[in-house]
């Protein structure tokens, strides 16, 4: 059975390969059951390994328990109500992050001493992980609202502008020499020209930018809230309820799932472009 | 056919899966080294180590190493919380070494914020022995971890507080509601804030909790972040200490409780004799310090990283040369289960009685 | 004295050198050259004897040249949409459609009042993709349209804005053989019928001769005008016909007198 697998995988593989090969609509069926099937057996093996005592429920509970849990909980609302709060709080900070990512990265782009300026300043301030300010930041501004929502923008800020300043700078020269033998205007250039051609390096930067928000106000929430997704997991291990933990973590997951759905929709759609040329 | 021949491949596939994953399932976790903080005064303390969980899959803890012979070259896991005087003096003064060098039996301690962030060290198997409030012991009875209350390290009515920033200007209880409270959940000042809650005819719902560790309480009460909070000694001596605050009540009318000693089952079964033994230990631990508290206090402040006169307060609210269990103690005990009940932390109930144990005490003849 | 009607570019006495690694490169060296309005010019040489480079100081994309060059009487330093340029690549914005394309090369609005009315300028964008055969292809993206419909596009873009010159740089370079003479046919039909001054760069000789007035042929290192050819030829032009095939081998004689051997030259 051994080489027998192996040459099908080596099949699979040279199918990757090469150029001209169409996925059938079987084989386009078959990676879709796929899709599926994986978390289908984790967690069919995962109950199977709990009913017969080889996991400690103590630490990690059995699906079915998680899943009533997780019913629960979102039957009385109390998930959605912790979940809203944190989206809340990540659409915030997102927005305010990608704000002033686009307009920093726009002008470390666009001007070179700005960029030579501000090189250090951001590199020694990027490594940082976001959850070690989120006791700083919380030192500074409190348990509020505010504390979480910079946190978030924070954390937003890098990505997004990191992949502007890529996107700007990598704009063709060709398409800029076109637009000056068009005798057009900075602003028109800059506009017209510059920020379409940067639009999927951007589009990179909001994507990740979103993935890390999210995480992020998960962070925040452990160390001090009242409130959020990241309170309710804090508040459920304290409680040692593994359950309402596991439950609150997998919800994380799943939001984070979805809106990476929703910013890919939004970015098939405005750069539609883009597309029609892979 | 081809098609045939594809899902037999996935189905096979899918089954060793199975197979593999249910036979991993079977694996111990190894214990990670422990880590927990003290709280430094005036910094903002650093996440605790108990907000985080070992790996899951593993039976039920397990102690290091089985001797060759039962009761020997054993490594007692214990973990406790800063402030706790008898297990320190114990090692500081050698009563540990003392009784159990000639079997080579050793201990490793482990300090840790709070209660729940011990419970989840010792959830995850990393400890035999630990010391925490009732309501962290049955919490974790609950999650069917299996323990046992061994005994008690403290019993008293003065060990929380109810404290108020100068700058709200509450007077009073009922005056609460729609602040913002500091309290860490799953402790026993999470019990006693409810209690304060119900005399003045308050639900939980009307104040807004905010989950903290006792550091960040204190931090967070100086720099006004929050309004009230309810935490325990030496915490709430060392925010009183810095002036900012008053005290509004404290156990006194509200909440005797009883502070636990608790320990793996398994680990009681293997080694009866080992258990009767450390608490005799703690016993005379218990009443050494009584007789000096003095110099009791310089050790625990020492180890806990807090100015002795900060702990003394402590000390003399607490009971600490008895640790066994009586009625008053039991019944407790059980008022603390019924509450943990009544607002649903616990699912289902805990039986009190079989998680106390008291062979052990009985076994050491500190108890009849 | 210049007539001011007739003479719409006047180049003088032009030399421009580029910085290099190793030092100083005159590219170019004392160019002179007069165009007349509506002509078709072509200029021919090898790769990297500056014809590329004249062009671009034509259409003010290079500006550190010694010497004079007149559009219309005024200096060139600086582009303009009177002098409309071809790139070699067609350089079409890919996220704009080849509608958008095109009005993109539309002056700014500010400038001219009446280019702001919408209908206009939807109108002369209509106009300029009729023109290059694109009318059905309006609302495709560059990446769905063939390498010389892409190229045409590009010319209606430059020609959008009905400028006096058109300066095309190897239009046809990039493209295959067969259309290669399809787009040479078109840009002769957009010749006849706008009537602007087409400036042509090209290494292709038999695609000079076919187009143009004059050739203008240039030797390289530095880059000067060796000779410029008359081309009498009346239009339509057929490439077997003997006068053609004269003025062609004239020229080739031009750059490859070495070689003794009567070879016939292929397209």
């Amino acid at each position: 059975m051994y080489s027998s697998c192996l040459r099908y995988l080596r099949g699979e593989m040279y199918m990757s390969f090469k150029m001209n090969t169409k996925i059938s609509h079987f084989d386009k069926r078959l990676n879709i059951l796929l899709m599926f099937l994986t978390p289908v057996v984790i967690v069919a093996a995962w109950q199977i390994a709990s009913e017969n005592g080889k996991i400690n429920a103590s630490v990690l509970p059995s699906p079915f328990t998680i899943g009533g849990t997780l019913a629960s909980m979102a039957q009385s609302g109390e998930l959605f109500q912790h979940l809203s709060v944190s989206l809340l709080r990540v659409i915030k900070g997102y927005l305010v992050g990608c704000l002033l990512g686009i307009t920093a990265g726009t002008l470390m782009g666009l001007i070179r001493k700005f960029e030579s300026a501000m090189t250090l300043v951001f590199g020694i301030i990027r490594p940082i992980p976001i959850i070690a300010w989120v006791p700083i930041l919380i030192l500074w501004m409190g348990i509020d609202e505010s504390s979480k929502v910079t946190v978030i923008a924070f954390g937003t800020f890098f990505p997004v502008m990191l992949n502007t300043v890529y996107g700007i700078q990598s704009t063709d020269k060709k398409y800029l020499e076109v637009a000056y033998s068009l005798e057009k205007s900075p602003a028109r250039i800059l506009l017209r020209v510059i920020f379409p051609s940067a639009l999927p390096a951007i589009f990179t930067g909001i994507r990740i930018g979103l993935g890390i928000a999210w995480m992020s106000v998960v962070g925040a929430e452990l160390i001090a809230a009242s409130s959020g997704i990241g309170y309710l997991i804090s508040y459920a291990g304290q409680l040692s309820q593994p359950d309402v933990m596991l439950a609150g973590v997998i919800s994380i997951g799943i939001v984070g799932l979805l809106l990476d759905i929703l910013l890919r929709a939004v970015e098939r759609l405005v750069l539609k472009w883009n597309i029609t040329s892979k | 056919m081809l098609k045939n021949k594809i899902i037999k491949r996935i189905l096979s596939t899918s089954l060793s899966l199975l197979l593999i994953t249910a036979t991993a399932g079977c694996g111990n976790t190894s214990g990670d080294t422990k880590s927990a903080a003290t709280t430094q005064s005036s910094a903002v303390s650093t996440t605790q180590a108990g907000a985080s969980q070992s790996p899951a899959a593993g039976a039920s803890a397990q102690s290091s190493e089985q001797g060759t012979s039962a009761d020997k070259n054993i490594v007692v896991k214990y973990g406790y919380q800063p402030g706790h005087s008898q297990v320190v003096i114990a090692d500081k003064k050698g009563f540990f070494k003392e009784e159990f060098e000639k079997d080579n039996i050793t201990f490793q301690f482990s300090k840790f914020q709070s209660g729940p962030a011990l419970i989840t060290s010792l959830t995850a198997g990393e400890l035999d022995f630990g010391q925490t409030g009732d309501i962290p012991a049955l919490s974790a009875r609950a999650n069917n971890v299996d323990i046992k209350i061994v005994g008690k390290y403290i019993s008293s009515d003065q060990v929380n507080s109810l404290l108020v920033t100068k700058d709200s200007g509450i007077k009073t209880i009922a005056e609460l509601k729609g602040k913002k409270i500091g309290v860490t959940i799953g402790s026993t000042c999470h019990q006693l804030l409810y209690i304060y809650l119900e005399s003045a005819g308050l639900k939980p719902a009307d104040i807004q909790q905010v989950n903290l560790m006792p550091g960040d309480i204190v931090s967070s009460l100086v720099s006004g972040n929050v309004d009230a909070a309810v935490t325990w000694e030496p915490y709430a001596s060392m925010t009183l200490a810095k002036g900012v605050t008053d005290k509004l009540a404290d156990g006194v009318g509200y909440k005797k409780e009883v502070d636990v000693i608790i320990a793996n089952n398994p680990f009681l079964q293997q080694h009866p004799d080992v258990t009767a033994r450390i608490l005799k230990v703690l016993d005379k631990a218990g009443k050494w310090v009584a007789q000096n508290q003095e110099e009791a206090l310089k050790i625990v402040g020492t180890d806990a990283g807090v100015d002795p006169s900060v702990l003394a307060p402590m000390f003399s609210k607490v009971v600490v040369d008895d640790i066994g269990l009586n009625a008053e103690d039991i019944d407790s005990i059980k008022k603390s289960q019924e509450f943990l009940r009544k607002y649903q932390i616990i699912k289902k109930d805990v039986d009190v009685d079989a998680l106390i144990d008291t062979q052990y005490l009985k076994l050491a003849g500190i108890q009849k | 004295m210049t007539d001011a009607n007739k003479e719409i570019l006047e180049i003088k006495n032009l030399n421009i050198n580029f910085t290099i690694d190793s030092g100083m490169l005159q590219v170019l060296n004392n160019i002179n050259l007069t165009i007349s309005k509506g002509e078709f010019i072509c200029i021919v040489g090898a790769s990297g004897c500056g014809k590329s480079t004249l062009l671009r100081i034509i259409g003010g994309l290079e500006q550190d040249y010694t010497g004079s060059c007149l559009f219309k009487g005024q200096e060139v330093r600086k582009p303009s949409v009177d002098r409309g340029f071809v790139f070699q690549e067609s350089r079409l914005f890919p996220w704009l459609t080849v509608e958008k394309n095109v009005e993109f090369g539309l002056r700014d609005a500010s400038e001219e009042k009446q280019n702001n009315n919408l209908k206009s300028k939807r109108k002369t964008v209509r106009q300029h993709l009729e023109l290059v055969g694109l009318e059905n292809f309006g609302k495709a993206y560059p990446n769905q349209l063939s390498g010389g419909m892409q190229q045409r596009a590009s010319i209606a873009r430059a020609l959008v804005n009905n400028p006096d010159m058109l300066l095309l740089d190897e239009p046809f370079g990039a493209l295959d053989a067969f259309t290669r003479i399809n787009m040479q046919q078109e840009i002769l039909k957009i010749w006849h019928k706008e009537k602007t001054t087409m400036i042509l760069v090209t290494h292709d000789i038999d695609e000079a001769v076919y187009l143009a007035d004059r050739v203008v042929l240039m030797s390289q290192r530095p880059g000067t005008i060796k000779r410029i050819v008359k081309n009498d030829v009346p239009r339509p032009r057929n490439r077997k016909n003997p006068e053609y095939t004269k003025i062609r081998n004239e020229i080739f004689e031009e750059f490859f007198s070495e070689f003794e051997t009567d070879i016939e030259y292929f397209i």
